[in-house]
């Protein structure tokens, strides 16, 4: 259910990006982010980048994401820490 | 001695995955079309529920996309209701000026007839309109037709006692000089029929949509704004399609002008003053006589007789 669940985020956070509802795809990248963990969506970068032809010329979303990877993985520890 | 052990294998894991997604990212650069090819057969599900969601006419993608398209053209309206806000008020200013100017020069306002349209194209056959005004009312033949205080859009071309025929501008092979704002030329206009006009100008005149039509013969003489440009490179001319600001079949009210508001030109005027002058030492009411017996004696007898 865990992974349905996750795979249903992606999906939506892929489309959303797609349709443009750019709050919608930041949220869900957020919230997926701290629930799961933000290796999918290096994943998804890749796949849109590519869809889009944006590695013909240097791939934007591929490179936030991939920062953005490492921006969790500091800031995770830290708030796991203040949570408990 | 384990905790720095542990504290380095914390971030091994991350680390990889930065390398592997930075040497994918190369990779990448380096084969474009590959990883294109990759994504578009990936992706397809997602691509085809992207493409439901623009183009199907279901209910919830036309729901969406209509919510969407409204919530922009609200955004748009309003940005053009504050544009219009603050272009009425230099309108307003330049409307006053106008007046003062007008007054200043000893201008007296015309006077119209109101009149209601009881026929309209629909009803008649080609581009003509049905007013409730006649002869009784002062309507003359050749009248200027308004709608609203500058928009003309036709002349009176048969008047009986208590209503009017009007002929639109657009009536097909109704003919017009006009002057278009924007490039400031000025063109003859002629009637296409179905409440459109059409003028034509040369290949390299600028003219665009939204450029304002006068016809500089009626006085005021807005007819409308070009609504269509068609202009094709092989062809010498181009042309403008002017369509009234109101439409035709919503038009209820009028106001007829005077044939005073018709302005006529500078070698009319010429000509029938000519023709005025030739005949002006004529007397009508005097008879030629015969002057061939005219003599000496005949004059010494009308001398005589005088005395």
């Amino acid at each position: 259910m865990r992974y349905i669940l996750a795979i249903l985020i992606f999906i939506t956070i892929t489309l959303s990006i797609m349709q443009s509802w750019l709050f919608l795809a930041l949220g869900l990248a957020i919230y997926s982010s701290f629930k799961y963990t933000a290796t999918p969506l290096i994943f998804l970068a890749v796949l849109l980048d590519a869809y889009y032809g944006a590695f013909h010329t240097f791939p934007v979303l591929t490179g936030v994401s991939i920062f953005w990877f490492v921006l969790v993985e500091y800031i995770s520890p830290r708030l796991m820490a203040l949570h408990t | 001695m384990r905790a720095p052990l542990r504290h380095k294998s914390k971030y091994r894991k991350p680390a990889r995955i930065v390398l592997a997604s930075v040497s994918v990212l190369l990779l990448g650069l380096w084969l474009p079309s590959v990883f294109s090819w990759v994504a578009s057969v990936v992706m397809y599900p997602i691509h085809a529920t992207n493409v439901w969601l623009e183009e199907s006419s279901s209910l919830v993608p036309s729901f969406i996309r209509d919510r969407q398209s409204l919530v922009k053209e609200i955004e748009d309206l309003n940005t053009k209701l504050v544009v219009a806000s603050r272009s009425s008020v230099t309108q307003q200013r330049l409307l006053e000026e106008n007046s003062k100017l007008r007054n200043l020069l000893g201008s007296s306002g015309e006077s119209r007839i109101m009149a209601a349209v009881i026929a309209r194209p629909d009803e008649l056959p080609y581009d003509l309109l049905q007013i409730d005004r006649g002869i009784k009312h002062g309507v003359e033949v050749g009248a200027p037709v308004f709608v609203g205080r500058d928009v003309v859009i036709g002349l009176v071309v048969h008047v009986a006692d208590d209503y009017s025929f009007v002929e639109l501008f657009t009536t097909p092979e109704f003919e017009a000089s006009v002057f278009i704002s924007g490039p400031n030329v000025v063109a003859t206009m002629e009637g296409r029929g179905g409440g459109v006009a059409r003028v034509r100008v040369p290949q390299g005149v600028p003219i665009t949509v939204g450029n304002l039509v006068h016809v500089p013969s009626v006085e005021p003489g807005v007819f409308g704004r070009i609504s269509y440009v068609e202009n094709r490179p092989t062809q010498p001319e181009q042309y403008g399609y002017i369509t009234p600001e109101l439409s035709i079949s919503s038009l209820f009210q009028v106001s007829v002008g005077e044939l005073s508001q018709i302005s006529r030109s500078a070698d009319e005027i010429e000509e029938k003053i000519r023709e005025r002058i030739k005949t002006e030492l004529l007397l009508e009411d005097i008879a030629l006589r015969s002057l061939s017996s005219t003599t000496a004696s005949s004059t010494d007898e009308e001398v005589s007789e005088s005395e």
